[in-house]
């Protein structure tokens, strides 16, 4: 079982993003994937920005993978879209079917990723069929379904599972962020860059509920699955997946790689990895239930 | 423009809620006779209904039991409802003629739904789901004698009007 | 103009299909009684017979039946999608409204005669996405998400042989459709597992002294003000504190209209506008499809001198979430 690391999905400023992954290099994942899934205007860094820190990766023996971004809609981002699927050096991951497409057109094997909606074997061998080597799971899958799925999936495709960090939920044309400051999308001032792990959304009860992401919707809560880890080797997943928070990102990592390498209990890991998380934590997709529910490792009754 | 309301209102205040109860009782039944969505309401056994009609200060309580409307007795309180529907009667009267859409009136803040939402957007689909002809109906439960009298309450009002252009049926 | 376009019409029961073709509409969409189309609630929509009825009285009037196949199966149920798409086949609806692309593969392979759709749920952005649809399955129509400006709906117009059909009037999703998880993520069921957003079982209303408070899997939404103009209760559409300011953090009580530029769409080409609505009664499908039907017979008559009569306008903003309207995305400023 390998780790990986997502796409960075906040807007950090760009010295910012080169110290994260040269501290990446050393940590125990065996993957990253790297740019802009949200925003086309989030820039710096550029597509070769992304590249020369995708050398630095692969340099340090990491697989290093492009993630395109998951909601299409001006030629320019298709133009960039078509850049990164002809990078020609890292394989790409493709967020939504227009870059599937691509991917197929250029015969560049491809991994599906989590916004491309793959709910059933027949999608999944659909996308086998046109190149992909890896799917992600949609995060609202249970993994009642993940089993069924693991059950008939075609030769050779890899299953990753989004275990860590706070989920992308939504996206829309209309930015929340530049909404939140007054600002029309055309001249949001990139004000994205303020908040390293988005900016919180509350009820009127005070609750904390979702978190705005410029023109994405996260969970406020953190998905930890770290607990789960024993039940997803056993239904042979093959790929773990961390998504970026601003802080002990290292310190996560090593910890669900003790667990994936059997040297940590996941009773004693949870313990550790749900002070870490931005939001609280939460589990309730692996369960079917409602996404931010949180069901605490211990009280989980055996087999379920 | 609002429609007088004046003398259906009195006439509703002057009935007692029983009544009244049985009446509509009867004619949600006689709707739903022979009508596909009767097999439906055996999803909704046992469920408990209240519609309040707020300026005439009405209750109608209602029991659905073997795919049928029974009028419930007892008092009026919470304990007393699963889903309690909501507003004044002449948007009551344009819902059960089905001249305007029970969205816009609950989007205007005229109906309230409290309670179960499921089991009231169920009943609130299924008699949206209903084919009928309303005189027909009208007739039929309340007989030659009171029918016309409804009838002229209804012209009176000036609800009637309202209810043919809304539904697009040709005018008397 | 030389190409007619088509006026599609929600049917969420028998008695709004006939209102629909009674109106004037071109074709109308329905969608069976359970989780295979994205307005899964209960006590609507249309078992075989009913469907049969239906489908008979649109073509006794000339107007066609689609059929809305448009969430996503998982391998536990997979069979209820296939037998739906099977069934539709044996029903004979001019065209099946399809999100998910295994299924799409199921109903290219199995009923090659049979037109496809790809609904808005499936998500087609870009020429690209539409034209991967096209080449892989033989999609003959795409039903636009709400995300686009004009300026970008006429570059897929002109990227693309396929149809393209707009949503004209409505309740708006703010989100891209089809990859919206924030109803599950409150009540465990999405649009796209379930076919239904905020399912009426996790809502709850209640008349408090503060006003009309609305929660979604116990989550406060929203509280109404005795005269404010309620919404659906969906995520969307609540006031919350960001930074401690209370707002409407991502979009208000309001729906999709498009009746201003409704000109500029039918000039760039597209084939159909719809209307939104499934879970409405009969008497807003009447009123809406009365309205749009004027409305784009003057425009297709002359689209020049075309202005949207205040009659029209007042009747859409009545029966408008939130009471009034929106272009949404269409319009830049809205973004």
């Amino acid at each position: 079982m390998k780790l990986s690391l997502g796409p960075l999905l906040y807007f950090w400023p760009l010295e910012d993003v080169r110290a994260f992954y040269r501290e990446a290099a050393g940590w125990p994942v065996d993957t990253v994937y790297l740019g802009e899934v949200v925003c086309s205007k989030r820039r710096p860094p550029k597509l070769e920005d992304w590249l020369a820190i995708g050398e630095e990766l692969a340099d340090a023996g990491k697989e290093v993978v492009l993630s395109t971004l998951a909601l299409i809609e001006a030629e320019s981002e298709l133009i960039t879209l078509r850049k990164i699927v002809e990078n020609g050096r890292f394989s790409v991951e493709a967020n939504d079917w227009g870059a599937v497409r691509l991917c197929a057109k250029h015969e560049i094997p491809f991994t599906a990723g989590p916004h491309l909606n793959v709910y059933n074997q027949e999608t999944l061998v659909l996308l086998a069929g046109l190149g992909a080597q890896r799917w992600v799971m949609p995060v609202e899958l249970p993994r009642e379904t993940l089993a069924a799925m693991q059950a008939g999936r075609p030769e050779g495709m890899e299953t990753e599972v989004f275990a860590f960090g706070r989920m992308p939920l939504a996206f829309s044309a209309r930015c929340f962020t530049a909404r939140a400051h007054n600002l029309p999308k055309d001249d949001c001032q990139l004000r994205c860059i303020d908040y390293e792990d988005g900016l919180v959304m509350r009820s009127q009860d005070e609750q904390p509920f979702l978190t705005i992401n410029g023109i994405q919707t996260q969970s406020d809560t953190t998905a930890d699955l770290i607990a789960e880890i024993p039940d997803m080797q056993s239904l042979d997943v093959d790929v773990v997946r961390l998504s970026p928070q601003a802080h002990h990102m290292g310190h996560i990592a090593t910890v669900f790689h003790a667990v994936m390498a059997g040297e940590l209990s996941p009773e004693a890991a949870v313990q550790k990895t749900t002070r870490l998380t931005a939001g609280t934590p939460c589990n309730g997709y692996w369960h079917g239930k409602a996404g931010m529910n949180w069901t605490a490792p211990d009280l989980e009754t055996v087999g379920e | 423009m609002k429609p007088p309301m004046l003398p259906l209102s009195l006439f509703l205040k002057a009935v007692p809620n029983t009544l009244h109860s049985e009446v509509l009782g009867h004619l949600f039944n006689h709707l739903l006779k022979g009508q596909w969505m009767a097999e439906q309401l055996e999803e909704l056994q046992g469920k408990r209904v209240c519609i309040a009609i707020t300026d005439t200060g009405t209750r109608l309580r209602f029991r659905i039991q073997d795919r049928r409307f029974r009028r419930q007795p007892g008092p009026d309180i919470n304990e007393n409802w699963d889903v309690r529907i909501s507003g004044n009667l002449a948007d009551f009267w344009l819902l059960a003629t089905r001249a305007e859409d029970p969205d816009t009136l609950f989007f205007g803040r005229r109906l309230a739904i409290e309670g179960e939402t499921e089991t009231g957007l169920y009943i609130k689909n299924m008699l949206d789901a209903l084919d009928f002809d309303w005189d027909a109906h009208l007739q039929a439960v309340l007989g030659p004698r009171l029918a016309p009298r409804l009838q002229r309450l209804l012209q009176t009002t000036g609800i009637d009007r309202r209810i043919r252009r809304l539904t697009g049926q040709p005018q008397i | 103009m030389n190409n007619k376009v088509e006026l599609v019409c929600p049917a969420g029961s028998f008695p709004a299909l006939r209102a629909a073709v009674d109106n004037g509409a071109d074709a109308v969409y329905m969608g069976f009684r359970d989780g295979t189309n994205a307005r899964n609630f209960p006590g609507l929509n249309f078992d075989e017979r009913q469907a049969r009825r239906g489908i008979e009285y649109a073509r006794s009037k000339g107007a066609k039946v689609l059929l809305a196949l448009n969430t996503y199966p998982q391998p536990q149920t997979w069979g209820t999608w296939t037998h739906a798409v099977d069934m539709a086949a044996d029903l004979g609806v001019d065209a099946l409204i399809l999100a998910d692309a295994g299924l799409m593969r199921y109903a290219a392979t199995t009923h090659p005669d049979l037109r496809l759709h790809l609904s808005v749920q499936g998500s087609a952005t870009s020429y690209e996405a539409i034209e991967f649809y096209r080449e892989q399955f033989n999609i003959q129509r795409v039903v636009l998400p709400r995300v686009l400006s004009m300026p970008q709906v006429r570059r897929v117009l002109q990227n693309t042989s396929a149809e393209i059909e707009v949503f004209a009037f409505g309740s708006l999703c703010v989100m891209v459709e089809g990859r919206c998880y924030l109803s599950s993520y409150a009540t465990g069921e999405s649009p796209n597992t379930c076919g239904a957003c905020s399912p009426a079982k996790s809502v709850e209303w209640s008349e408090t002294s503060r006003g009309r408070e609305v929660r979604l899997g116990g989550v406060l939404i929203d509280t109404y003000k005795p005269e404010e103009s309620a919404g659906y209760p969906v995520l969307c559409k609540g006031r919350y504190l960001i930074n401690d300011d209370l707002r409407y953090a991502m979009e208000e009580p309001t729906s999709l209209s498009v009746l201003d530029i409704l000109p500029e769409l039918v000039r760039m080409g597209v084939s159909a506008v719809k209307i939104e609505g499934r879970q409405r009664s009969p008497a807003y499908v009447a009123q809406v499809t009365r309205v749009m039907r004027q409305a784009l017979d003057a425009c297709q008559a002359d689209p020049d001198s075309f202005v949207p009569r205040n009659d029209w306008v007042a009747a859409l903003d009545k029966m408008a979430e939130g009471s009034t309207h929106t272009l949404g995305a269409l319009e830049r400023q809205w973004q």
